[in-house]
C-alpha cells in the first residue's frame, strides 16, 4: 500500500500535535484541581496500603482450620479496597467533568477543521462498531481511510496515560479492566 | 521479631514487584512502538497481526519476569494484563501511521 498521496503528513502530525497539547492540557488541570489535594493523596494512599494487604492476604498460606477465617478476611479487605477506589472515583468526578467538556468542546472544533479529510490508511479492515470512530464524517466507503478523530483518541489515551504513570498520578491496584478468570 | 522481619521482607517483595511491573510498563510500549514499525514498514496488514502482537507481547512479559528477572511469584495474568491497553494503542497508533507514510 504505501503512502497515499491524498493524505498530507501535514494533517496527520497537526492532529496529534494537538491530542499531545490536550492530553498535557487536561493532565496539567488534573493536577491542579485533583491530583495535588490533600484529599485525593489519602485516598490515593489508602487504595495503595489496602491493594497491598490484599496481596498479602491472598499469598498467605493457612492450615484447613483457619481457611474460612482466611477467606473472611481477603473478602473484608477485598471490598474495603472497592469502597475506598470508589472515594478515589467520586473525589475525581467534578473535575474529570470540567475536563471531559473541554475535551469534547476542543474536539468537536478540530472535528470540523477536518471533516471529510482522511488523515491516515488503517492497515487492517475495522469491525462495523469501530467504524464509526475510525471512518466519523469521512465521505466514500473504503473503511481503512482514517478520520482525525482515531487517531486524535488514540494520542490522547497514550499521552495521558502514559503522563499518569510517570508522575504516579494513579494508583497501582490489583484491578484492571480485565478481570482474572476465576478457576475455583 | 519474627513478624517485624517478616513484614519488612514483604514489604520488600512489594517494592520489587512493583519495579518489575513498572519497568514491564515502559518496556511494552517501547516494545509496541518497534513492532508497530515493523509491521507498518513491511506493509503487514489484517488482524492476523494484531493477534501475532498481542501473542508476542503477552510471550515477552511473562519471560521478562519469571527468566529474566526471576520473579515467579508474580502472576500471568498480573503480567499479561500490565499496561495492555497503552501498548495496544501505541501499537495500532505506530502501525498505522508507519503503513500510511512508509
Amino acid at each position: 500500500m504505501g503512502y497515499d498521496s491524498d493524505i498530507s503528513l501535514i494533517d496527520t502530525l497537526s492532529v496529534m500535535a494537538a491530542a499531545i497539547f490536550t492530553a498535557v492540557l487536561a493532565e496539567g488541570l488534573s493536577w491542579v484541581l485533583i491530583y495535588r489535594t490533600e484529599d485525593y493523596k489519602q485516598i490515593k494512599k489508602n487504595v495503595e496500603t489496602l491493594s497491598k494487604q490484599l496481596e498479602r492476604e491472598k499469598e498467605k498460606v493457612v492450615t484447613a482450620s483457619k481457611q474460612k477465617s482466611q477467606e473472611k478476611k481477603i473478602s473484608k479487605t477485598d471490598s474495603m479496597l472497592k469502597n475506598t477506589s470508589q472515594q478515589l472515583n467520586a473525589s475525581k468526578m467534578k473535575s474529570t467533568m470540567i475536563i471531559a467538556l473541554f475535551m469534547i468542546a476542543f474536539m468537536s472544533t478540530l472535528s470540523s477543521t477536518y471533516h471529510g479529510v482522511a488523515v491516515a490508511k488503517l492497515p487492517f479492515t475495522p469491525i462495523s462498531m469501530l467504524q464509526n470512530i475510525t471512518h466519523r464524517n469521512l465521505p466514500g466507503d473504503d473503511s481503512t481511510d482514517c478520520s482525525m478523530i482515531f487517531i486524535y483518541l488514540l494520542m490522547s489515551f497514550i499521552v495521558r496515560n502514559n503522563i499518569q504513570k510517570f508522575f504516579g498520578f494513579t494508583p497501582r491496584t490489583p484491578f484492571n479492566m480485565w478481570e482474572p478468570p476465576n478457576y475455583k | 521479631m519474627a513478624s517485624i522481619r517478616s513484614t519488612e521482607f514483604n514489604s520488600a517483595q512489594s517494592l520489587e514487584k512493583d519495579a518489575i511491573m513498572d519497568n514491564l510498563y515502559w518496556i511494552k510500549q517501547i516494545i509496541s512502538i518497534i513492532l508497530g514499525c515493523v509491521a507498518g514498514g513491511m506493509n503487514l496488514t489484517g488482524f492476523p497481526i494484531i493477534i501475532c502482537f498481542g501473542i508476542a507481547v503477552s510471550s515477552f512479559s511473562l519471560v521478562y519476569a519469571w527468566q529474566i528477572m526471576k520473579a515467579e511469584e508474580i502472576e500471568s495474568w498480573d503480567l499479561v494484563t500490565e499496561a495492555f491497553g497503552p501498548s495496544f494503542f501505541c501499537f495500532i497508533l505506530v502501525w498505522t501511521l508507519t503503513f500510511t507514510f512508509i
